[in-house]
């Protein structure tokens, strides 16, 4: 500070300065405390939305595990007009198409696959319903549409059950060679992550397709 | 005036920054570790901190060291180490998905969670006591850990999201149980190894031959034939020479040292009289005059004695062992003789007197009774003092002269005693001992020809060994090895002799010859008309896997051979028949369901878990945890 100034001089200017940049001041730190009270109000809003579509989650979980499929249904269309955003609307649809393909109504659960697949956010939850809903395309005998699916996306870890089902499909397809390669393939790929696949039953389907016909093949 | 001015506007600034500070730590807290601290792992960018870890590991090892009962070797340590950190690795994966998406779980749902806990119970109820208690011991805050409870019911609810809409197809339980449960109706023939050694001749030329062809085989292992001394205790006990002299003064040496074992324990009943303070010695013979003129000591005691404890019953003090007194009284006391009455006697109490009514001895024992039992032992002092004198000249002259065992034989008078043949893998005799055989092959013995160190061979045994004599393996005699080769050549030759059958068994059977007959025509075994599943226990194994791993049948039948340990089996299988549903019942058919969808959940899971773990960016530190 200026040493020359007398003292009142000093005081003149602070409050000078005070005069000018005051009114911004207050109205910046008022404003930032509102901002910041706004922000608590907007954490807790949303704390209480996710809240809500828990307990509407948790009683769609149990009217599942009773197999009530229309309790589920109405869930879902309650998680989804209101909670578009929450993860328990993909648990719920999960849910949904778990209790239908139970009940064996493989098209409208491959409906619900289809739009976890489309909407969820976590990679690993869209590939298990890709699985899921690859097997219940061929359960629903639409055996085109289940290989497309059990062929697609970045398969991961995941890549050894698809690839077992994709020999389901070509085996039922009458694909021989083809199921063989699938089936063998899977193997390989579980033989990395132990427990993803039935191996001992993979192995069953693989030698129930006969020993690899060699020259077969080469003539084909 | 301005200095005022400043103070009022730092202070007014000071506080606004502190009032500001402080909101920033109510609403978001603030960490305030900023010493880096060490991280058992880095998941996406999140540390893993080792603390927790490292108590896991240590848990799981001690675990281990129990079922190991001892140390855990160290590949099994590392494994387990790997194991726990990629669980925290998992857990913080899981974590991290679930932070922000949106889930949620109500207190209620947190505090129902927090009253399972039977740690937090007294009594089968939660109690607040309790749990504060416990998580203070674990060194958590209850908002840490309600706040962790809360993220792990949220990753709990993610994952009995996939586990239970998971579903298996009708088509998927019956292609399983069509191949698990696979009927293969199958027939064959056999020939037992056993019955065809006997018709096998085998000649000396052969055996000769198949000796000479092969002489790797057929060697003896390398032995050494060890030299040593060894002390045995009980020896030394019996060959030690007791002297009577020697006995006596052993027992000398013990009656002072354990005087109530040789001589009992002695009791006296004494009254005495006490005076104290000034002329106490003069009237205290005067006292003593008068009782020896004939007064009475107990009438004199209770007029005169200033020991108001005993003064009242005569001056009696009842049975008195030695070390109840004073040393003076004592010394005094066990010096006379019953009935008498003592000269005055100086204590630090005063002067007294003492009369001696009764001596009693109980227990005790003279050198005659005990002798036996001295000579015991006496003897094994003696030899165990040898034992340890012997030992460690031992191990003094052995060391000094590493290349011979006799300087150290000598001096102490043992014989050098020899054991041969023993190979590594143990020997007769000494050798049989572990710690023995261990020092026999140890470079210092074995390679540089030295002798061991003391060896405590058992209790009470102490030995030198060194090598006295190698043999480095060799060839073993024609007529030694003969009978095992002649039985090699004839399972060889028996087993050829089946596999020819075998060949024209699978031709004949091939061009769909009856089993009867073929088996009669090649002198077989044979069974017929059998259905057998995977799991078959009552069938033989080898038929069981020729069965299942020949090609399935299709109209014609297929023939397939298998090798069994105890003979060899052509196997025709002559049709397949999936395993149908229909054959299990209801109940059975409804357990099966649920075990395949339980399973295919698992394996759902297992793959969520196994794809979030490689799809993310993690190192692991191991080495902090070591």
């Amino acid at each position: 500070m200026d040493e020359f100034l007398s003292e009142r001089e000093q005081v003149d200017r602070i409050r000078q300065w005070w005069k000018e940049n005051g009114a911004w001041i207050i109205v910046g730190v008022g404003g930032g405390l509102l901002a910041l009270a706004g922000w608590n109000w907007w954490q807790g809003y949303q704390l209480q939305r996710a809240e809500q579509a828990a307990a509407i989650y948790s009683v769609v979980s149990e009217a599942a595990m009773e197999e009530r499929a229309d309790e589920v249904r109405l869930g879902l269309e309650q998680l989804e007009s209101g909670h578009s955003g929450s993860p328990y609307v993909q648990h719920a649809r999960l849910a949904l198409a778990g209790v239908l393909a139970r009940a064996g109504e493989f098209g409208p659960a491959v409906d619900q696959l289809q739009q976890v697949l489309d909407e969820a956010d976590d990679p690993q939850l869209r590939l298990v319903a890709r699985l899921r809903m690859a097997r219940a395309l061929l359960a629903a005998g639409e055996l085109e549409r289940a290989l497309e699916v059990a062929r697609g996306g970045q398969p991961g870890v995941f890549a050894a059950a698809l690839r077992e089902i994709e020999g389901d499909v070509l085996a039922r397809q009458g694909d021989t060679a083809g199921a063989r390669a699938a089936y063998e393939a899977a193997l390989a790929d579980a033989a990395e992550h132990p427990g993803v696949i039935d191996e001992a039953l993979v192995q069953l389907k693989l030698q129930s397709l006969g020993p690899a016909a060699a020259e077969g093949s080469e003539t084909s | 005036m301005l200095q005022k001015i400043r103070e009022k506007i730092t202070g007014w600034v000071a506080w606004t920054i502190v009032i500001t500070i402080g909101v920033v730590f109510a609403v978001w807290g603030i960490d305030l570790s900023f010493t880096p601290r060490p991280k058992a792992a880095e998941v996406n960018g999140a540390e893993v901190p080792v603390e927790p870890v490292r108590r896991a590991y240590q848990d799981q090892l001690a675990r281990f060291q129990q079922a190991f009962t001892g140390d855990v070797p160290p590949e099994i340590a590392a494994e387990i180490r790997r194991g726990v950190i990629e669980q925290f690795v998992s857990r913080e994966l899981l974590q991290q998905r679930v932070a922000g998406q949106g889930y949620r779980v109500s207190d209620a749902e947190v505090a129902a969670q927090l009253r399972s806990y039977e740690a937090f119970q007294i009594g089968g109820e939660f109690s607040m006591e309790a749990y504060r208690a416990t998580l203070q011991g674990a060194g958590y805050t209850p908002a840490m850990f309600e706040a962790e409870q809360r993220r792990l019911l949220e990753i709990q609810q993610l994952q009995d999201a996939i586990v239970l809409s998971s579903f298996v197809t009708p088509a998927e339980v019956e292609r399983r149980v069509a191949l698990e449960r696979e009927l293969r109706e199958v027939e064959w023939v056999s020939w037992p190894l056993e019955r065809f050694l006997a018709e096998v001749e085998v000649t000396e030329a052969e055996v000769e031959a198949r000796y000479r062809d092969n002489p790797g085989r057929w060697m003896t292992p390398e032995s050494v034939d060890l030299a040593y001394v060894t002390i045995r205790l009980e020896d030394l006990a019996g060959e030690l020479e007791v002297s009577e002299d020697d006995l006596r003064a052993y027992y000398e040496s013990e009656v002072s040292r354990e005087p109530e074992r040789f001589l009992g324990l002695e009791r006296r009943k004494a009254a005495h009289i006490l005076l104290t303070g000034e002329n106490a010695e003069e009237r205290i013979a005067s006292l003593r005059a008068r009782i020896e003129a004939g007064a009475d000591f107990a009438e004199v005691a209770a007029e005169a004695s200033e020991d108001p404890g005993s003064a009242a019953r005569g001056g009696d003090l009842g049975w008195v062992e030695r070390g109840m007194m004073v040393p003076a009284f004592e010394e005094a006391l066990f010096a006379m003789e019953a009935g008498t009455v003592s000269e005055p006697v100086r204590s630090e109490f005063g002067w007294h007197l003492i009369r001696l009514e009764e001596v009693e001895q109980s227990g005790g024992a003279g050198f005659e009774e005990v002798r036996d039992e001295l000579l015991a032992e006496y003897r094994s002092r003696q030899a165990e003092d040898r034992y340890y004198d012997d030992a460690e000249a031992l191990a003094q002259l052995a060391f000094e002269n590493p290349d011979s065992l006799e300087p150290a034989a000598a001096a102490l008078g043992y014989e050098i005693e020899v054991v041969e043949g023993v190979t590594r893998q143990g020997g007769p005799g000494i050798a049989a001992n572990p710690s023995v055989l261990a020092a026999a092959w140890s470079e210092s013995v074995f390679q540089e020809r030295q002798n061991s160190t003391v060896i405590e061979v058992n209790d009470g045994e102490a030995a030198v060994v060194r090598v006295a004599d190698y043999h480095p393996p060799e060839q073993r005699p024609l007529q030694e090895v003969a009978d095992q080769i002649r039985a090699e050549l004839q399972r060889e030759q028996a087993a050829a002799r089946i596999a020819e059958l075998a060949a024209e068994a699978e031709t004949r059977l091939a061009a769909g010859e009856p089993v009867a007959e073929v088996a009669a025509d090649l002198s077989a075994d044979h069974v017929a008309g059998l259905t057998v599943v995977r799991d078959d226990v009552t069938t033989p194994p080898a038929v069981v896997s020729a069965a299942f791993s020949a090609p399935r049948p299709t109209g014609e039948p297929v023939i397939n051979r298998a090798q069994g340990p105890s003979g060899e089996y052509v196997v025709r299988v002559l049709s397949a028949t999936p395993g149908g549903l229909d054959l299990l019942g209801p109940e059975q058919q409804r357990e099966l369901r649920d075990r395949t969808r339980g399973a295919r959940a698992s394996q759902e899971l297992q793959a969520y878990l196994d794809d979030l773990r490689a799809r993310a960016e993690v190192t692991v530190f191991e080495t902090a945890l070591q």
